[in-house]
């Protein structure tokens, strides 16, 4: 199944690097990116099979990140409110 | 006031008494700013070391512990002890000299880039490119470390940076209400509490690194739950409690283990289903509704799915937690089977006997005593076969299983409370990673006993080679040790040598009575194994047994 992970985040230093290392520690390929570099907001789209929900709460865990959403229809980055 | 200064003085705020790191190129502004520090800094004689070391200090103290490298070499040989502070939510801060800002970037004399290589192994870190940065790093980097589910942080600062201007900024201070406990997962575990006939808590390090030992223990004394730990939970309760059933795992003890494989509710308490503890996951626990209460929600449902979860502090959650009243044939059954299955010291060994010596030592022992471990099968007779009033009292290198472990952490727990005795025992493949350190013991007069269990071998590694490679030994002999005792003696390091088994009562004696530092070299039988044992991929249950040969 294809999912779309929503992330918004704090722009501080490297952090789109610590985003993608838990991403690829944790055992996940990216499908495809789309980045707004300002106030950073990912939409990053992702193969899964079943449980998917670990990945949410490790990227909760990063001290810069403010948001993290999985969904199961591929989205594109939400505009800024 | 510069930045070294700035840094100075955030780590005397955090009443942080003792840092441990190397000097170099990088971090020299840092090291001159350290001649006005109102706080010591040892010298240790390898950067790992010092990483270890604070990492002892952290788990003791219960605050902070700080470590500090130069850029490059330096920073690289912290790695190691960051990595294991991460594994086992130890708080540290790990300050590293950088090259300076205009070079950054140019592979420049020891660059390296120390915010990219520490990045999977950290809770957070900073390079602080600016004065600001560094302000904002030293007000956040000791809160952070602390917080949640402690673990280390990593400030890396440019040489420049260190001397330029410090710009002053408030220290963080949380004043966020600590979040209250879901009322209807409370409920939720409540119910299942209510409804179970044979309950069993599995707790681990994080009743102590939550600060929650006391909660912990109230919850036992009110509901009679009988208790597993894992190695980092040992000391949860007293090692002689009568609801402790020991240690689970691999290595565990087979009480524990029967226990949770036959209960029908499994009350987790700050430990995280690790391989070493569960065994084959799919068959732990069988029969089990699990309640998990652990403050990091990423650990919830990661490797078993549970019916209720708790992932507040534990000092919020575990005082609303209720059993009446406990089904009293089931405790007596748990608690019945402990006496019987204590791995009793086996008696057909030629030599001194390990776990033998460990217990009597474990009886005389004060119990304020600081035991700390390296990797291997002495580590596991620690566990198995000494008694400890706290989690505290027995520093092992749990989640990365650090060989090179137990000397820098018994310096560290020196410092953090000097009034204890502290006793690092240790193997002859472990003792020689970290052995420089003897130069640190020495020089600071630390009265630290090491008990140096010498199998002349990679003890728990030729076990594996025996038991699951069908004795095809490899890379395992180290006969060609250096002698111990002559080695401590140059580093002037008093040394005594123990080879029979009528020796016992004198190596403990030693141990208990000598006031300064000492190295006993005791020469154990190869052949001496730890028992029991679960074979990789086999259920808990499934234990090994024997004799040594
Ligand atoms: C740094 C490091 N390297 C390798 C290992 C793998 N390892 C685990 S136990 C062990 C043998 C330890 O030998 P020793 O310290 O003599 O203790 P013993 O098992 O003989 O008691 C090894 C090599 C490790 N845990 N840590």
């Amino acid at each position: 199944m294809t999912y779309t992970l929503q992330l918004q985040a704090h722009n501080a230093h490297g952090i789109l690097e610590r985003i993608l290392g838990v991403i690829r520690y944790r055992g996940f390929e990216i499908m495809g990116l789309v980045a707004h570099l300002q106030g950073l907001q990912l939409a990053i789209t992702l193969e899964l099979s079943g449980q998917n929900q670990h990945l949410i709460h490790h990227l909760r865990k990063l001290i810069d990140v403010q948001f993290a959403h999985m969904t199961e229809r591929v989205s594109s980055v939400r505009e800024a409110s | 006031m510069n930045g070294a200064d700035a840094i100075v003085k955030a780590i005397a705020q955090e009443g942080i008494d003792t840092v441990f790191g190397y000097p170099g190129g990088a971090i020299m502004p840092l090291y001159d700013a350290l001649l006005q520090a109102p706080f010591k800094h040892i010298l240790m004689r390898h950067e790992q070391a010092a990483a270890l070391a604070a990492d002892g200090y952290a788990r003791v103290r219960g605050n902070v512990g700080v470590c500090l490298a130069t850029s490059g070499p330096g920073a690289t040989n912290l790695i190691t002890g960051i990595a294991n502070a991460f594994l086992d939510s130890v708080p540290m801060v790990a300050i590293t000299g950088q090259v300076a800002t205009p070079v950054l970037g140019t592979d420049a004399f020891q660059e390296v880039d120390v915010f990219g290589l520490t990045m999977p192994v950290v809770k957070h870190s900073f390079l602080t490119k600016t004065p600001a940065d560094l302000g904002e790093a030293l007000a956040q980097s000791f809160h952070l470390a602390r917080s949640g589910r402690p673990g280390p942080v990593v400030v890396d600062v440019p040489k420049d940076v260190m001397l330029a201007k410090a710009t002053s900024h408030p220290v963080f201070e949380d004043t966020s209400d600590q979040p209250l406990p879901d009322p209807a997962a409370i409920r939720k575990a409540n119910q299942l509490l209510e409804s179970c006939r044979r309950p069993l808590i599995y707790s681990g390090g994080g009743v102590s690194m939550g600060q929650a030992l006391s909660a912990f223990r109230d919850l036992v004394a009110r509901t009679g739950i009988p208790v597993v730990t894992t190695l980092k939970g040992i000391g949860n309760l007293p090692g002689d409690h009568p609801l402790f059933l020991g240690m689970l795992g691999m290595h565990g003890l087979k009480s524990a283990n029967l226990a949770v494989q036959e209960c029908d509710l499994l009350l987790v308490i700050g430990a995280r289903f690790d391989d070493r503890a569960t065994g084959k996951l799919a068959e732990f626990a069988p029969n089990a509704a699990v309640i998990h209460c652990d403050v990091d929600a990423a650990e919830i449902g990661k490797l078993r799915q549970v019916e209720a979860s708790l992932t507040e502090p534990l000092n919020l959650t575990l005082p609303l937690l209720v059993l009446d009243p406990i089904n009293p044939h089931w405790v007596n059954r748990c608690v019945s089977r402990v006496h019987a299955y204590r791995s009793r010291p086996q008696t057909r060994t030629r030599g001194i006997y390990a776990p033998r010596l460990l217990n009597n030592l474990s009886r005389v022992l004060s119990p304020e005593a600081i035991v700390t471990c390296d990797v291997g099968q002495h580590q596991m007779w620690v566990a198995q076969h000494m008694r400890f009033a706290r989690p505290a009292c027995h520093l092992s290198s749990g989640g990365l299983g650090t060989m090179g472990y137990g000397l820098p952490a018994a310096i560290g727990a020196c410092y953090a409370n000097p009034q204890a005795p502290v006793l690092c025992v240790t193997g002859d493949g472990s003792l020689m990673m970290n052995i420089q350190e003897f130069t640190t013991i020495v020089r600071e007069q630390l009265p630290i006993k090491i008990l140096l269990f010498d199998n002349q071998s990679l003890g728990m590694v030729r076990q594996w080679q025996e038991l699951f490679f069908q004795e095809r030994f490899s890379q395992i002999d180290l006969s060609d040790n250096p002698d111990f005792c002559t080695v401590a003696l140059a580093f002037g390091l008093p040394a005594m040598r123990f080879e029979r088994p009528s020796q016992e009562p004198n190596i403990i004696q030693a141990i208990t009575q000598v006031a300064g530092p000492l190295l006993l070299h005791v020469r154990i039988d190869p052949n001496d194994k730890v028992w029991p044992l679960v074979a990789p991929g086999q259920p808990n249950h499934h234990m090994m047994e024997g004799v040594s040969k």
